[in-house]
């Protein structure tokens, strides 16, 4: 997929290639046999046979890995129709590969059921709707000219063929990729003088095999690179050479016979794959490095999503207790089954089987508690063996959830709230809780689904470090997880406003096959709304609050958001039916003349390309068809919601640029403010900024954290003036004092660091500079100030906390109406770095988790009991603070004291005029006054 | 029963563990005492969800609800305790103290043996209603803090070191280590063998002392419960005024009557006017000279090291809530800061070396602020006048003396000169503290009758005003020092404040 450009010609050739895939993909869905799976050897095998004997094969490469994907992700169908479909991308498998050979591409998180004939028949239910469209495309002659019965096995790509446990590691080393860029448009004037010789008109790549072919016939021969075309596209990539051998043109094998045919086929300009037989690979077979560890553990995730039995991670858990119960308040007395009423029990361990031998401890107090104090029991704690567990109920329709959990790694709160998103999660995939754990055939799902969120409760720390970001710790995950929002990364409005159409023109689906005019029939689903994520953030969403927060709580339940963040994976599809709350929840309020909703049946369809993930709510009812049985993914609608994922592919360089800079309000380095043991450092400077900023300078005396440092309050200088005019000219104007403190030695520094930054800006991210216009994370429509207003106000958003220093460490803001919080970024934490930083972070989510405990609590109290004459209890509460000090964790010298840096953690909680909260961390240095400054100027942003 | 019951109710269950037989039930509601107890039914199935569990081998600690929580506990596998409550704000950390407390009183009176090798259950329920008294004012709203912060509660007397010279002397002279003055629960001075007294005795011997009946003497038996659980002790009240009663505790010797008036009316009679002023001290615990910001609103100083408490919410401010009200939200406050950032008895979740490394590389939180909106905001109309309650703490002197110091008369020793200067910002800082150290050293070393430490602590109007400055419509605040420190040096103490501020004067400024 990556070799689509985002030009509008090459959309216009994907459009019209789709009606063609949709017939393939008709065909595959009708044999009965179903699609190859890459999983077994044996048809591998046959495959390749098939392939060497199948001769002439043609296929639109622009089209061709989709076929395959597609014949791949709807043999994955399960039953009801749901999908889980995961492929990662080659370059992840590649490391993935080593360690664990039998990987396989395709597996389905849901259960392993293997499937018998009665699944396969349930999958098949769409095939006379396939088979009409498919018809309907043939009248109207817009399937192309291809023999697609041949390829209706799908044009098999080389790299598949490979994941066998030995060859897997050879033929990585022996294969490489190169993307070209090829534009036949130019080319076909050549190509009229010379003959046909597509390879060296189209990549420059001179093979000479008229000798040979005479003597070893016709049948394929390998494509030997003889020569390259100067200025060619092969020349300009660098890494095609001569003596490699072409294998395959966008996955697709070629040989000098169909090489031709194969590229004739490239409709316009656009990124072709080549993969290449390295020519000397042989001796490099032996000093196969052995993947980095880091890489191999980040299948764990994809592992563990697979569905597979991830061993040495179950064993961990073994040890701490926790469980998941869910029982039945009813019994019947005349059945006296033992168990009777456990309807639900994992896993199996010790601790858990024990935790279930005293369920009667939690019946008993579900019911008497309940007795005596007219509401519901919502946690207890044990201790058992020596460790105290805290249980967390949610009494539902005479049944009880329970979810015990060690409050060493999960504190009550977090429990309370985890619980909760589990239940909405469940009701959200199966409408209740009864029948999410009463359905016979839910059991393997189910531990798959506890699994991982045990997984996730427990070994948080594990799951992220596998997907390779060390910057969320357990505290982290655990805060982030259990804020009712998903993060949100605000954009310059051109990009959003880019994205925003994007997903308009999904929604609207008013073209192509999308339209009802193009088939003439009811569509089968309305789009009701969809929101895209990049590498985990949530960049433009088109949902109500409550199907978003639906959508999210999945997403974070599967780890699809660390997934897509550190992975780059070559497709994911999942369908599902669904029942949103918003949607299922009954018209409480009598009110008959508001508009209401069609009853319906919904269906979410999550495709993920690369980095992004895309989430479509479906409807079905309403204005679309009902919709019969359970209709599996449709390939009209996956095929749409990837096409608009492509078409959104320009806007990622964007996006990047955006996660690379540090975005607004800015933020220092916990390390900066380390007050060193004041000694012959001169004290004639007056500023505090740079007494704080030589201070580190001595105390971690190393030259690349001088810089760091430096570049730092270059950087900031910078951001503090933004865009009015040229950056170059007001640079100083923010601190005159810089210039002068540093020592002559270290002066230079900065303002080279600057000027490389201005060197680059015009050239790449100009979206860093427009990003300034936006830093408003509360209203994702555009801000309505005149702009010397909004100038003004940036410049002070820019900076929350006051005084001349930026003493902020970190935030989080939470906007509860949109569901949405932000916080910064990874990356922008990864580019503060430092030592104390990542503790400070580590602390203040910990301290984020307890103040918002309180405000939960009180914001409870204060439902309870509107509004009480006395204040006897601490409630409400609105603002809650926390004064740190932390000192290096590194500190040799043993005769002085350390030193120490004290910071507050502030949270504040707003109810009016929406209720929103905001973690901020900042350093004790700033005058009180200055954190009210900070509060409102983060008003400042939302208004 | 489930309607009516929510309301700020307390119930106590007491029951042997074996048998499960109810010794006793106590409830209060809203603070005042109730009839109204659990039917027989609920306890049966209180304790029976515990027992259950202990015979799985899995303890049952605590369950809640969404307005009350539960707390089981069993003592020396005899006695099993159980409270359900419904008070706001009150978690586990409350209720477990709570229980630890009352079965200290069970021990207190009737003795370890009597509850541990249970015999007659009937005499033992007799045996158990002397301390009825006693657990009942555990369970209402007490003017105290002890029962909270297991710290003695005291107060300030402006002439300390008069009395503790009377109290010496008169502890010498019958032969007693153990002597203190008690002023309706408060101590104002104690011998240092008082001092010494382990914790649950250290707190309920003076608050016995202010719930028993009163009376000119009384020689009571008492059982050390970290001292001497089982074998009993005399405890001998002398009324010297009226709600101020010298407390002594003795062995066999000397017999009450050998306590002559004589006696002491030559020990007390010259310091007569200083008892008199500590009497008049007691609802405001400082002496009235001493500087203190009008709009504090209430005051709790806690010496975690010589576990000592000083609390007050009747510092003269007549606006905002009421001295009751008051009490409450310093108390709800303290449960609030020690659960969720000072864990007892394990580290505060921010420390512990995995986390961060060495021991010196600990995060500590010293300070505390938080805020509370009174229900009144604006949307009601009315001013923005909640009541602005304040925690600061300030870390207090490690001086060689320590807390055995000779002379050490008061539990703090405040500056009269309002010493401490704050920063502007209005931190309590802590090298101020450390400052404080470095004076109290060389005081301590100058024995007793030395001046008293400068500068513990004290607020000046300034440092009040701009930390207040900001809170628009927030009524509590807080700044606290951190007990965390003792993880790491261990030597070091720390001490509290707290403090209510009126928010008045803030709206006028703003």
């Amino acid at each position: 997929m990556s070799d689509l450009s985002p030009s509008p010609e090459g959309l216009r050739q994907q459009r019209l290639s789709l009606p063609a895939r949709r017939k393939e993909n008709g065909v595959a869905a009708a044999r009965p046999g179903g699609a190859p799976t890459s999983m077994e050897k044996e048809e591998e095998e046959e495959a390749e046979s098939e392939e060497s004997g199948g001769g002439s094969r043609s296929w639109g490469s622009s089209s061709g890995e989709d076929d395959d994907l597609e014949t791949e992700w709807s043999d994955s169908m399960q039953k009801y129709g749901e999908l889980f479909y995961l492929e990662l991308s080659d370059s992840e498998e590649e490391s993935l590969l080593p360690e664990t050979p039998a990987v396989n591409r395709v597996r389905f998180s849901e259960n392993e059921i293997i499937f018998d004939e009665d699944y396969l028949r349930e999958g098949k239910k769409c095939e006379p709707r396939l088979k009409k469209f498919s018809k309907i495309l043939k009248s109207r002659k817009l399937l192309p000219k291809r023999h697609h019965k041949k390829n209706s096995n799908g044009p098999v790509s080389i790299l598949k063929h490979q994941p066998t446990q030995k060859m897997g590691v050879i033929l990585q080393q022996r294969y490489k990729d190169v993307s070209v860029f090829v534009n036949p448009k130019n080319a076909t004037v050549v190509k009229a003088k010379e003959h046909l010789k597509l390879l060296e008109v189209f990549l420059g790549i001179i093979h000479q095999s008229k000798w040979r072919k005479r003597t070893e016939g016709n049948s394929g021969e390998k494509l030997v690179v003889h020569g390259l075309l100067p200025c060619s596209p092969a020349m300009k990539s660098g890494q095609v050479f001569i003596g490699d051998t072409l294998v395959a043109v966008n996955d697709a094998e070629v040989t000098s016979e169909n090489v031709d045919r194969v590229l004739a086929c490239i409709p316009g300009p656009m990124q072709v794959k080549l993969t290449f037989e390295i020519a000397n690979s042989g001796p490099k077979e032996g000093i196969q490095p052995k993947p980095k560890k880091a890489q191999t553990t980040s299948s764990d995730l994809v592992k563990l999503l697979w569905g597979e039995e991830v061993q040495d991670v179950q064993q961990n858990l073994q040890s701490t207790p926790h469980v998941v119960m869910y029982l039945s308040l009813q019994l019947d007395s005349e059945t006296s089954k033992d168990e009777q009423e456990v309807l639900y029990h994992y896993p199996t361990s010790e601790a858990s089987q024990k935790l279930k031998s005293v369920r009667g401890i939690f019946l008993t107090l579900c019911d008497m508690l309940e007795n005596v104090t007219g509401t519901h029991v919502t946690s207890s704690s044990l201790s058992l063996n020596e460790k105290l567990v805290h249980v967390a109920y949610w009494k539902e329709d005479d049944k009880l959830l329970l979810i015990g959990l060690p409050a060493e790694d999960v504190p009550l709160p977090q429990l309370r709230s985890m619980i909760e998103d589990v239940a909405q999660t469940l009701k959200f995939m199966y409408g209740s809780l009864v029948s999410a754990f009463c359905q016979e055939d839910n059991g393997p799902r189910l531990h798959l689904f506890f699994n991982l969120f045990f997984q996730r409760a427990l070994r948080p720390a594990a799951l992220w470090r596998r997907c390779g970001a060390p910057s969320r710790d357990a505290a982290g995950s655990l805060l982030l997880d259990t804020l009712p929002g998903v993060q949100w990364l605000p954009l310059p409005p051109d990009t959003q406003m880019v994205i925003d159409m994007a997903l308009s023109d999904l929604e609207a689906a008013d073209f192509a096959e999308l339209s009802e005019d193009h088939y003439d029939m009811r569509r089968l689903y309305t789009i009701l709304g969809s929101s895209l994520f990049y590498k985990g953030y949530l960049v433009c969403n088109h949902l109500p609050k409550d199907d978003l927060m639906d959508i999210a709580v999945y997403c974070r339940h599967y780890c699809l958001l660390p997934l897509v963040s550190e992975q780059r994976i070559a497709h994911l599809v999942i369908w599902r039916e669904v029942f949103p709350r918003r949607h299922l929840q009954p018209a409480s309020e009598a009110n008959t003349e508001a508009f209401r909703e069609p009853g319906g049946r919904y269906f979410l369809l999550i495709v993920g390309l690369r980095h992004s993930l895309l989430c479509v709510l479906l409807e079905a009812g309403g204005c679309a068809s009902e919709a019969v049985g359970h209709p599996g993914p449709d390939c009209i609608y996956v095929d749409q919601v990837k096409g608009a994922l492509l078409r959104l592919e320009g806007v990622e360089a964007g996006l990047d640029a955006r996660l690379a800079s540090s975005s607004s309000p800015c933020l220092s380095c916990a390390d900066c403010f380390l007050p060193a043991a004041r000694d012959k450092l001169d004290s004639s400077t007056s500023s505090p900024l740079l007494t704080k900023l030589q201070h580190p300078s001595r105390s971690i005396p190393s030259p690349s954290s001088r810089r760091k440092l430096l570049s730092d309050s270059s950087l900031k200088s910078r951001k503090l003036s933004p865009s009015r005019g040229g950056g170059g000219s007001d640079r100083g104007t923010e601190g005159p004092g810089e210039g002068a403190g540093p020592s002559p030695a270290t002066a230079p520094d900065p303002l080279h660091k600057q000027g490389a930054k201005e060197a680059q800006s015009p050239g790449g991210p100009q979206a860093t500079k427009k990003k300034a216009v936006l830093p408003n994370p509360f209203h994702l429509g555009r801000p309505k100030k005149d702009l010397s207003e909004r100038d003004t106000e940036l410049f002070d958003a820019r900076k929350l906390t006051s005084g001349a220093e930026n003493t902020l460490f970190h935030y989080v803001a939470l906007e509860t109406v949109q569901g949405i919080f932000v916080t910064p970024t990874h990356e922008e934490v990864a580019q503060l770095g430092g030592s104390l930083h990542p503790q400070l972070l580590k602390n203040f989510h910990r301290c984020c988790l307890s103040i918002r405990t309180v405000f939960q609590q009180s914001l409870m109290h204060e439902k309870k009991k509107a509004l009480r004459a006395e204040a006897s209890s601490l409630a409400p509460v609105r603002e809650h603070g926390v004064l740190f000090e932390c000192s290096p964790e590194t500190w040799t010298d043993q005769r002085r004291s350390p030193p120490a840096m004290a910071y507050w953690v502030v949270g504040r909680l707003f109810l009016e005029p929406k209720p929103q909260e905001l973690y901020v961390c900042f350093h004790d240095s700033v005058t009180e006054i200055a954190i009210e400054l900070a509060f409102k100027l983060s008003f400042g942003l939302a208004t | 029963m489930a309607e009516e019951s929510t309301e700020g109710a307390v119930h106590l269950l007491c029951l042997t563990t074996s048998s499960g037989v109810p010794l006793f039930c106590r409830s209060s509601r809203g603070g005042a005492p109730s009839r109204q107890q659990l039917p027989f039914s609920i306890i049966g199935s209180l304790n029976g969800v515990h027992m259950f569990g202990a015979n799985m081998d899995v303890t049952l600690r605590s369950a809640r609800t969404k307005d009350t929580a539960v707390v089981w506990k069993t003592f020396h596998d005899s006695i099993s305790l159980i409270v359900l409550s419904s008070e706001q704000g009150s978690p586990e950390l409350r209720l477990e103290r709570l229980l630890e407390l009352v079965f200290g009183a069970m021990v207190l009176l009737v003795g370890l043996e009597e509850l541990t090798q249970i015999r007659n259950v009937e005499r033992l329920k007799k045996d158990l209603r002397a301390t009825y008294g006693l657990i009942d004012s555990l369970l209402l709203d007490s003017e105290l803090m002890g029962d909270l912060t297991q710290c003695v509660d005291c107060i300030a007397p402006p002439d300390g070191p008069l009395l503790q010279e009377a109290l010496a002397g008169i502890a010498e002279e019958m032969g007693s280590v153990f002597a203190s003055l008690v002023a309706r629960g408060r101590v104002v001075a104690a011998t240092q063998g008082w001092w010494r007294l382990g914790a649950p005795e250290s707190v309920l011997l003076p608050w016995l002392v202010g719930t028993l009946p009163v009376q000119a003497a009384r020689d009571y038996p008492v059982y050390l419960p970290h001292g001497s659980p089982t074998v009993p002790h005399r405890l001998l009240t002398l009324m010297l005024l009226p709600g101020l009663d010298l407390c002594m505790l003795c062995g066999p010797q000397p017999p009450l009557s050998q306590v002559e008036p004589q006696v002491l009316e030559r020990w007390w009679q010259p310091v007569l006017e200083p008892l008199r002023a500590c009497l008049a001290l007691v609802p405001r615990g400082l002496p009235a000279g001493f500087p203190v910001h009008p709009d504090i609103l209430g005051l709790l100083l806690l010496h975690l090291e010589q576990r000592r408490g000083l609390f007050t919410v009747e510092l003269g401010g007549v606006e905002g809530p009421s001295p009751r009200s008051r009490r409450r939200l310093l108390r709800s406050f303290y449960v609030l800061v020690t659960s969720s950032y000072f864990p007892p008895g394990q580290q505060a979740p921010w420390e512990g070396e995995g986390s961060l490394g060495g021991p010196r590389s600990q995060l500590i939180p010293f300070l505390f602020r938080g805020r509370i909106t009174g229900g009144e905001g604006r949307g009601a109309g009315r001013s923005c006048r909640g009541c602005q309650s304040l925690l600061c703490g300030v870390r207090g002197g490690r001086g060689p003396g320590g807390p055995g110091r000779p002379g050490a008369l008061l539990p703090f020793e405040l500056g009269e000169d309002g010493g401490l200067p704050l920063r502007e910002r209005g931190h309590l800082l802590q090298h101020r503290g450390l400052g404080a150290e470095r004076a109290s050293g060389q005081a301590g070393c100058r024995g007793p009758g030395s001046p008293p430490r400068r500068a513990a602590i004290s607020l000046t109007r300034t440092s009040v005003l701009a930390m207040e400055l900001r809170v628009r419509y927030s009524t509590a605040r807080c700044c606290s020092s951190t007990s965390a420190l003792r993880s790491w040096e261990p030597a070091r103490s720390t001490a509290w404040m707290v403090a209510l501020v009126s928010g008045n004067r803030l709206m006028n400024l703003m």
